[in-house]
């Protein structure tokens, strides 16, 4: 019986996605759960609701000196920029490092443990 | 029959059928098809007359020869010992497994709100505060410290840092007011349709007199359109301008930022 030789084929390898799995989606993440379906009319109301005070919280940061905290007790000062909709980064302005302080920064919340501000 | 054998990367691609091997083991002089062949493929002797078809991922690279030679450990010649225990000393960043807190359905999250917690954290880290929200994206935690001096120190602990919530105190009516005060969108001042009216006119003809492509759009007229590319909504400030350009957004603020401010 002939044996097929394998012949080699290149790999396409993908680029990482900002998510850090490549698949495009995380099979985990909480918005794939939500597309299953499996939440309940209330549970979407009391998301919604939770959603809008978060963001309101974000639009209060914006622009206030925050202290994070990241991991292995690091600690930094920054202004507060933004954050993104899947919470992978942050943007700050003025980040105070031991090199400097540089203009502009993004900090992934990966890095991120909690963050504080005076209102 | 034993043709396949011949094109495989051990034995030469180009020989023919029948032919002596090159391969060590065949230099026995045993013509193929045999069972003898069979065992280059098994277990791949080098090819002293050289391969017809060269090993594409083994020779290759400025260690190519070590590769080859076989010298050369899969993490490279660093002591496997090592290896391994720097590995364990790596910190692992956040490896996708959710934790507890985050598993949690968004009523469970609301039914936190509104009370006193203690929040541990990953490294020993704790925070203590009125609890604002939580994010259901992140499953973060917004907490809310009363400070000495009137003012309010805000604490977010990010979902995946989260180990244990635990609940100290429930917030009466109060507090509750309180807390829903803290994140209350201003209010806008309204402005009257004439003055508004007044303000638009006052605004547009700022802009012209500045070389500004400006045009009025909506059934009421009320919009201010600039270039086509950006729209003013009333009462005319700067947060209510909207683009999908954000250089000429920036730009077209900061101008009526400094309008704004020379007139008062």
């Amino acid at each position: 019986a002939t044996m097929p030789v394998p012949v080699p084929v290149g790999v396409l390898r993908l680029p990482r996605g900002p998510d850090g799995c490549s698949r495009g989606f995380s099979p985990t993440s909480l918005r794939f759960q939500a597309l299953l379906g499996g939440d309940t009319v209330a549970a979407q109301g009391a998301r919604a609701a939770l959603r809008q005070r978060y963001l309101r919280g974000l639009a209060a940061a914006r622009g206030r000196p925050t202290r994070f905290c990241l991991r292995a007790g690091v600690q930094v000062d920054a202004v507060f920029g933004a954050a993104d909709v899947e919470a992978v980064a942050f943007q700050v302005d003025a980040l105070r490092t031991p090199l400097g302080v540089q203009a502009a920064a993004l900090l992934r919340c990966a890095d991120v443990l909690a963050y504080s501000f005076l209102l | 029959m034993g043709v396949p054998l011949l094109s495989s990367p051990c034995c030469g691609g180009a020989l023919g059928g029948g032919q002596t091997l090159a391969c060590p083991r065949a230099e026995a002089g045993v013509a193929l098809p045999s069972i003898s062949a069979v065992q280059p493929l098994l277990a791949p002797a080098r090819s002293r007359a050289g391969n017809a078809r060269p090993r594409l991922a083994g020779g290759l690279g400025h260690r190519g020869a070590q590769r080859k030679a076989g010298k050369l450990l899969p993490f490279g010649d660093r002591d496997p010992q090592r290896f391994w225990k720097r590995a364990e000393q790596t910190m692992v960043l956040d490896v996708r497994n959710m934790n507890d807190w985050q598993r949690k359905s968004p009523l469970d999250w609301e039914t936190y709100v509104n009370k006193m917690v203690k929040v541990a954290a990953i490294e020993k880290h704790e925070y203590e505060g009125w609890v604002l929200t939580v994010d259901p994206v992140s499953a973060s935690i917004v907490l809310a410290t009363f400070l000495e001096n009137e003012k309010v120190s805000i604490s977010v602990v990010l979902g995946h840092a989260i180990q244990e919530v635990e609940i100290l105190k429930e917030g009466d009516d109060e507090m509750k007011q309180r807390l829903s005060c803290i994140f209350a969108p201003e209010e806008s001042k309204a402005y009257s349709p004439e003055e508004e009216e007044k303000r638009k006119n006052a605004l547009k003809t700022w802009l012209e007199t500045n070389h500004i492509p400006v045009t009025e759009q909506g059934e009421s007229g009320r919009t201010l359109c600039v270039a086509g590319v950006l729209t003013i909504d009333p009462p005319y400030g700067p947060e209510e301008c909207s683009s999908s350009n954000e250089i000429i957004l920036s730009r077209v603020q900061g101008l009526i930022q400094g309008y704004l401010e020379k007139q008062q």
